[in-house]
C-alpha cells in the first residue's frame, strides 16, 4: 500500500519549529496533533493552523492508543499521507514508536521529523555534560495504590556511577502537570521507606521550569527545598561535577558554592567505585 | 406496663448478664410462614417487655412496615427476654429470623450469635426444604436445635385428625427432623443433638393461641391429646393458654436443653475461630471469660436514621464498655465505641457495658461489616472469626433509575446503605452509562429492597423488570495469548483454563482466600484439589466473589513487582464482566506466563496495564470453548398423589428436570427437581392452577449450570442486546488486533 506517515516534533515553544517540519506539514494530506504528552507555550493547534495555513485535527490518547491511530491510517489511505504532530521531539519520552511500527506493518512508509526535546534542552540549559547523563526517569503519582520507585532507583543507580539524572514529571490523567514540590514529596516518601539517606539537605538539584519559553526559570537548591515554579518543569540531579560544570551552575544559575561542595561529598558517599 | 418496670428489669438483667449460666442465646429457624414471628411475639408478651394488648394487635418484631403488609419477616430482629426459672432469673437473647429463602442471608448472619435454635415446624406442612436449609446452616455453625411443632390447631380444625393421629403426627415430624440432624450434625453431636419427645426437647402447640406443651408436661398433668381437642371443641382455647402458656413451655425447654454461652463456646470456638486455642485469648474465648481480652463477632449492621450505622454482634470474650477503643480486623481500623446497647423489642437500650456471652449493639464502629471481628487494640494480630458462608447468590437483577436525574447521588447513597445492611444484595453502577443495577437472590428480595429504598429516601424511581444474572466460563484450556497495553509497549502473556469443582468449592466457601498464609493455602489446594505446588505458590489473587484465581508463573521479569497490583486489578475488572455478554466470569484459572514491561513508570500505569491484562484474558477466554452458566433453582413440592403428574409436567415444561419423587408416611408425594431461574417467574401461578391449590412448594438456589448448547448463542445475543452491546458474538481478534 502507498502512503506515508510523518511524525513531527515542533519543539517546546513557537520559534523552535524547524523548516523541515513546516515544509512537511504544509505538504501533507492531513495534520493531527496530540497535546497530552507535553505542553507548548501557546495552544499548539492554533499556532500550527497559523503557521501552515490549514486546519489541524486534535487527537487524544484514547484515539491514538486504544484506537491504534485508526484515524491517521484512514487519512493516509484517503490523502496519501498524514502527520502526527507532538510537542518537543516526537520520539523522546513518548510511546509513538508503536504507531510507526503499526504503519510499517500495514505497508506504509514512515518518517520521523525531529524537534527540540526537553531531554536535550534541560541538560544543555543547565550546562551539564551530556557524556555524563544517565538513564532518564519519570517521577510518577501513586496510582491504583502503587507508588513506583523507579525514579528513586534510577537516581540512586546514576549517582552511584557519578552520573547526572534527568527526572521528568508525571502528567495527571486529567492533563494537569506534576509540580516540582509534588515530585520532591514523592522522592521523600520513598526515602522515608528505604532510609538510605540519599534525599536530604546535602543533595543539590537543578529545578527547571518552562524550558525554551520566554519565561524560563532555572534554580539550583537542595533537592528537599524546591522553589515555587510553574509547570511544566523538570528536575536534574547532578552527579559528580567537573570544574566547568560547577562554575556554570554557580555563575549562570546562581548555585551556592557551599551547597555544591556538600553535594559532591554526598554523591561520593554513594559512588560504587570511588 | 410503665417505663419504670422496664428500667428495673434492665438493671436486673445487667446483673444476670455477668453470669453465663443464666444466659441463653437463641433464635428461631423455620420454613417460611411456619410461625416464627408469632412464636417470638408470644415469648415477648410472656416475658413482659411489651404489654399484651399491644402485642396482640401487631406483630411486635415485624416492625418494618412492609412485613406487616406481607406478614412475612424479611430481616432478623434481636430482643433480650427476661424469664425466671427454678427461682433464678435468666436473660434470653433472642433472634427472630426470616423464613423465606430470599432472606437466608439474615439467617446466616444471625447464627453466629446463637448457641441454640428454636426450630418451628408447621404441623400440617411438616419439615420443608427451607427447614432443611436452615438446620443445615445451624449445624455448620454448631448451633444446637430444639423443636417446636406449631399450628396443632390446624391438625384439629383443618385435617380433623383423631387424638391418636395427632400424637403420630408429632412423632413423625420429630423423626423427619431428627433425620436432618443425622445428615448434617457434626459427627460428635449426631446422637446428642437429636431431639427426644420424651425428654421434653419437642414442644407442640399453637403460637396463635399461645399455648404449648411437651410430652413430659402432659404426663405430669396426666392429660391426653383428647384434652386439647376438647378445649378446641368447647371453644375454650384461652383456658389452654392460661394453663400451658407457650412462652413458659418454650423458655423452659430452651433453658433446660440449650447450653449457656460458656458451655457452647467450648465447642463452637474451635470451629469458628482458627487461632491458637492455648493462647490467652484462645482460652478466654473457650471460657467466654468476661475478664479476658475483648473479642466481638459482628453479625449485622443496621442504619439508624438518628444514630447512623449500628453494629450488632456477640461478645465472645471480655467486656465491651462505652468509650472503648476497638480494632476492626479485616478493615484494619481502630475505632472508639460511642455507645453500647441491648435490644429490647424494637428499641435499643443504652447500657454501660456488655460482658462475654451476650449480644450487644454498638454505635461508633461505622466501618464494621457483618462477619467482621472486633478486638481489643492489643490483639491486632489474631485471626478473625471464620467468614460467613452465604448459601444463596444474587442471581436476579433490576435496573433502577431515578425519575429526576438530580436524585442520582442520593439514590446511590441509599442503595449503598442497603447493601451494607444486607450483603446478599449487590450493587453495580456502570461507569460509562451510569446505570444502577441491584442484584438479589430472588424477585421478592429485590421487591423488599426497593420498597425499603423508597421508604427511606422518599425518592421517585423506576425499577425495571427483573433480569437473571448469568455467569461466563470456559470449558477448555486455552493457548497463551499476548495482551498489549494501549500504548503497545507493555505485553502480557496469559492463558486460561477451567477450575475444577473441588477448587471452586474451596474458594466459594472461603477455605482458601487471598489474605490467608500462602503456604497454608498451597497445602490445602495440593491436598484437597491436587494442585501442582508451583502453581499453588504462584497465586496472586483469589476472587472469592465470582470464584476465579490469578496465578503468576513468570520468573525474573524486570519491573513486574511495580505492575503486579495493576495486573491484579485488571484481573478483577475482567472477572466482573466477561467478554461474551459482560456477565461475571466464574470458575476460571488465569495464568500469567510472561511479561514485557516498559522501563518508565509514566508508560506502565494502571491505564496501560489493566487493559493489557484484560485483552490477554479475554482473547484466551474466547478461544477456550466459552459458554454461559445460568442459575438453577431447586424446587421441592409437596402434593397429593393424584397431583404428582401435573406438578412434574409444570417442572419439565420449564426446562426443568425431576430429580426424585418420594412418598411420605402421610401419603403425600414430594417432588424434587431443578429448574432454571429464568423459567421460574410464573411458576407459582402455574403450580397452583395445575393442582387447584393443593401443593406446598419452595424454591431455592441450587447451582450454576451451562446453558443448553442450542440456546447458547441466542441467549448471549439477547443479553448483549438488552445491555446495548453490539448484537454479534465477540471474536478473539477484538482483543488481539492492533489496527482499528
Ligand atoms: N392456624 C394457625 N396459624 C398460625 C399459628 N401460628 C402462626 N400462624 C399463622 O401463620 C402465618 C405465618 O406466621 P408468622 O409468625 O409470620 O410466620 P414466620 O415463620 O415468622 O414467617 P416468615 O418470617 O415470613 O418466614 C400467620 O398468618 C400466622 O397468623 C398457629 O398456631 N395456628
Ligand atoms: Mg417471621
Amino acid at each position: 500500500m502507498n502512503g506515508t506517515l510523518y511524525i513531527v516534533g515542533i519543539g517546546l515553544a513557537p520559534g523552535q519549529i524547524t523548516q523541515e517540519a513546516i515544509d512537511v506539514l504544509r505538504g501533507v494530506g492531513a495534520v493531527f496533533v496530540e497535546e497530552y504528552t507535553s505542553m507548548f507555550e501557546v495552544k499548539p493547534s492554533e499556532y500550527l493552523t497559523k503557521i501552515i495555513g490549514k486546519p489541524v485535527i486534535l487527537v487524544n490518547r484514547r484515539e491514538l492508543e486504544e484506537g491504534s491511530g485508526g484515524a491517521l491510517i484512514k487519512a493516509i489511505k484517503e490523502h496519501g499521507s498524514a502527520a502526527l504532530v507532538t510537542v518537543g521531539d516526537p520520539m523522546l519520552a513518548t510511546t509513538h514508536s508503536a504507531l510507526l511500527v503499526t504503519a510499517v506493518e500495514m505497508g506504509f512508509r514512515v518518517k520521523v521529523i525531529n524537534g527540540i526535546s526537553i531531554v536535550c534542552s534541560a541538560v544543555s540549559q543547565a550546562g551539564l555534560s551530556p557524556y555524563k547523563l544517565g538513564p532518564v526517569a519519570t517521577v510518577t503519582y501513586e496510582r491504583g495504590g502503587v507508588l513506583s520507585r523507579r525514579a528513586y532507583d534510577t537516581l540512586l543507580s546514576n549517582l552511584s556511577n557519578g552520573l547526572h539524572t534527568l527526572l521528568l514529571l508525571d502528567i495527571k490523567d486529567d492533563g494537569g502537570f506534576m509540580s516540582v514540590k509534588e515530585a520532591v514529596e514523592v522522592l521523600t516518601r520513598i526515602e522515608d521507606e528505604v532510609k538510605l539517606g540519599l534525599i536530604n539537605d546535602d543533595l543539590a538539584a537543578v529545578f527547571e521550569s518552562r524550558v525554551g519559553w520566554v519565561n524560563q526559570v532555572i534554580k539550583v537548591t537542595p533537592v528537599v527545598r524546591p522553589p515555587n515554579l510553574s509547570p511544566p518543569s523538570v528536575i536534574i540531579v547532578p552527579g559528580l561535577l567537573n570544574p566547568v560544570e560547577s562554575e556554570f551552575l554557580k555563575l549562570i544559575h546562581g548555585a551556592d558554592d557551599d551547597l555544591l561542595r556538600r553535594h559532591v561529598k554526598q554523591v561520593k558517599l554513594f559512588l560504587r567505585n570511588p | 406496663m410503665s417505663v419504670r418496670v422496664v428500667e428495673k428489669r434492665i438493671e436486673d438483667i445487667l446483673e444476670i448478664m455477668r453470669n453465663p449460666s443464666q444466659i441463653r442465646n437463641v433464635g428461631t429457624l423455620a420454613h417460611v410462614d411456619h410461625g416464627k414471628t408469632t412464636t417470638t411475639d408470644s415469648l415477648l408478651m410472656g416475658a413482659g417487655l411489651l404489654s399484651p394488648k399491644v402485642a396482640g394487635k401487631a406483630l411486635a418484631l415485624d416492625y418494618v412496615e412492609i412485613e406487616q403488609i406481607r406478614q412475612m419477616t424479611v430481616k432478623a430482629a434481636n430482643i433480650s427476654l427476661y424469664f425466671e426459672y427454678g427461682g433464678k432469673p435468666y436473660l434470653i437473647n433472642f433472634v427472630d429470623t426470616p423464613g423465606h429463602v430470599d432472606f437466608t442471608g439474615h439467617v446466616t448472619r444471625s447464627l453466629r450469635v446463637m448457641d441454640g435454635a428454636l426450630v418451628v415446624v408447621d404441623a400440617v406442612e411438616g419439615v420443608m426444604t427451607q427447614t432443611e436449609t436452615v438446620v443445615k446452616q445451624a449445624m455448620e455453625e454448631m448451633v444446637r436445635p430444639v423443636l417446636f411443632i406449631n399450628k396443632i390447631d390446624r391438625l384439629i380444625k383443618e385435617l380433623r385428625l383423631s387424638p391418636q393421629d395427632i400424637g403420630n403426627r408429632i412423632v413423625y415430624i420429630t423423626k423427619e427432623f431428627n433425620s436432618l440432624i443425622d445428615s448434617y450434625a457434626p459427627p460428635e453431636f449426631k446422637e446428642k443433638w437429636k431431639v427426644s419427645v420424651n425428654k421434653g426437647q419437642v414442644a407442640f402447640g399453637s403460637a396463635l393461641s399461645k399455648w404449648g406443651l411437651t410430652i413430659p408436661m402432659m404426663q405430669e398433668k396426666g392429660i391426653k391429646f383428647s384434652y386439647i381437642m376438647d378445649a378446641y371443641e368447647r371453644n375454650a382455647v384461652d383456658e389452654l393458654a392460661q394453663e400451658f402458656p407457650l412462652y413458659r413451655t418454650l423458655l423452659t425447654m430452651i433453658i433446660e436443653h440449650i447450653p449457656p454461652p460458656d458451655v457452647a463456646q467450648k465447642y463452637r470456638v474451635p470451629k469458628l475461630w482458627k487461632g491458637d486455642l492455648n493462647s490467652p485469648v484462645g482460652k478466654a474465648l473457650l471460657d467466654a471469660d468476661p475478664n479476658g481480652p475483648l473479642v466481638i463477632a459482628i453479625s449485622k449492621i443496621n442504619k439508624d436514621p438518628h444514630a447512623g450505622l449500628i453494629a450488632t454482634g456477640r461478645v465472645f470474650s471480655g467486656t465491651i464498655r462505652e468509650g472503648d477503643e476497638v480494632y476492626i480486623i479485616g478493615q484494619k481500623i481502630t475505632k472508639r465505641v460511642l455507645q453500647t446497647y441491648l435490644y429490647m423489642g424494637p428499641n435499643r437500650i443504652i447500657v454501660p457495658e456488655v460482658t462475654a456471652g451476650n449480644i450487644v449493639a454498638l454505635m461508633g464502629v461505622d466501618e464494621a461489616r457483618a462477619g467482621d471481628t472486633l478486638v481489643a487494640t492489643s490483639l491486632k494480630d489474631i485471626p478473625p472469626f471464620e467468614k460467613m458462608r452465604y448459601v444463596s447468590e444474587p442471581v436476579v437483577t433490576v435496573a433502577i433509575e431515578p425519575k429526576n436525574p438530580n436524585d442520582l447521588a442520593k439514590l446511590v447513597e441509599g442503595l449503598r446503605d442497603l447493601v451494607i445492611e444486607d450483603p446478599t444484595l449487590s450493587l453495580k453502577i456502570d461507569e460509562e452509562t451510569g446505570q444502577i443495577l441491584l442484584s438479589g437472590v430472588g424477585t421478592l428480595h429485590l421487591e423488599i429492597a426497593t420498597w425499603l429504598l423508597k421508604d427511606r429516601t422518599g425518592l421517585d424511581f423506576v425499577v425495571s423488570q427483573p433480569l437473571v444474572r448469568f455467569r461466563e466460563t470456559v470449558r477448555a484450556r486455552s493457548q497463551v495469548f499476548e495482551g498489549k497495553s494501549p500504548n503497545k509497549h507493555n505485553r502480557l502473556y496469559i492463558s486460561v483454563e477451567p477450575l475444577d469443582e473441588e477448587s471452586i468449592s474451596l474458594i466459594q466457601y472461603s477455605e482458601v482466600t487471598e489474605d490467608m498464609d500462602p503456604r497454608e493455602r498451597a497445602r490445602i489446594l495440593r491436598e484437597k484439589a491436587n494442585w501442582d505446588t508451583d502453581e499453588a505458590r504462584g497465586i496472586w489473587a483469589i476472587d472469592n466473589q465470582y470464584i476465579n484465581v490469578l496465578i503468576d508463573k513468570t520468573s525474573g521479569i524486570q519491573h513486574l513487582r511495580e505492575i503486579r497490583d495493576y495486573i491484579v486489578q485488571g484481573f478483577r475488572w475482567s472477572m466482573s464482566a466477561g467478554p461474551l455478554a459482560q456477565e461475571p466470569i466464574r470458575g476460571v484459572k488465569v495464568i500469567l506466563h510472561d511479561a514485557v514491561v516498559h522501563e518508565d513508570p509514566a508508560h506502565r500505569g494502571p491505564a496501560q496495564i489493566m487493559p493489557a491484562t484484560k485483552n490477554a484474558i479475554f482473547a484466551s477466554f474466547l478461544s477456550a470453548n466459552p459458554t454461559l452458566l445460568e442459575p438453577l433453582l431447586l424446587i421441592d413440592a409437596k402434593t397429593t398423589v393424584d397431583n404428582m403428574g401435573p406438578v412434574t409436567s409444570v417442572i419439565t415444561r420449564h426446562r426443568g428436570r425431576v430429580i426424585d419423587v418420594t412418598q411420605t408416611e402421610t401419603m403425600e408425594v414430594v417432588v424434587k427437581g431443578e429448574i432454571p431461574v429464568i423459567e421460574s417467574f410464573n411458576i407459582s401461578d402455574e403450580l397452583r392452577s395445575a393442582t387447584t391449590g393443593r401443593v406446598f412448594w419452595s424454591l431455592q438456589f441450587s447451582r450454576w449450570a451451562p446453558v443448553p448448547e442450542s440456546l447458547r448463542e441466542s441467549l448471549i445475543l439477547s443479553i448483549r442486546e438488552k445491555k446495548g452491546l453490539p448484537k454479534e458474538l465477540p471474536k478473539i481478534e477484538d482483543y488481539i488486533s492492533t489496527i482499528a
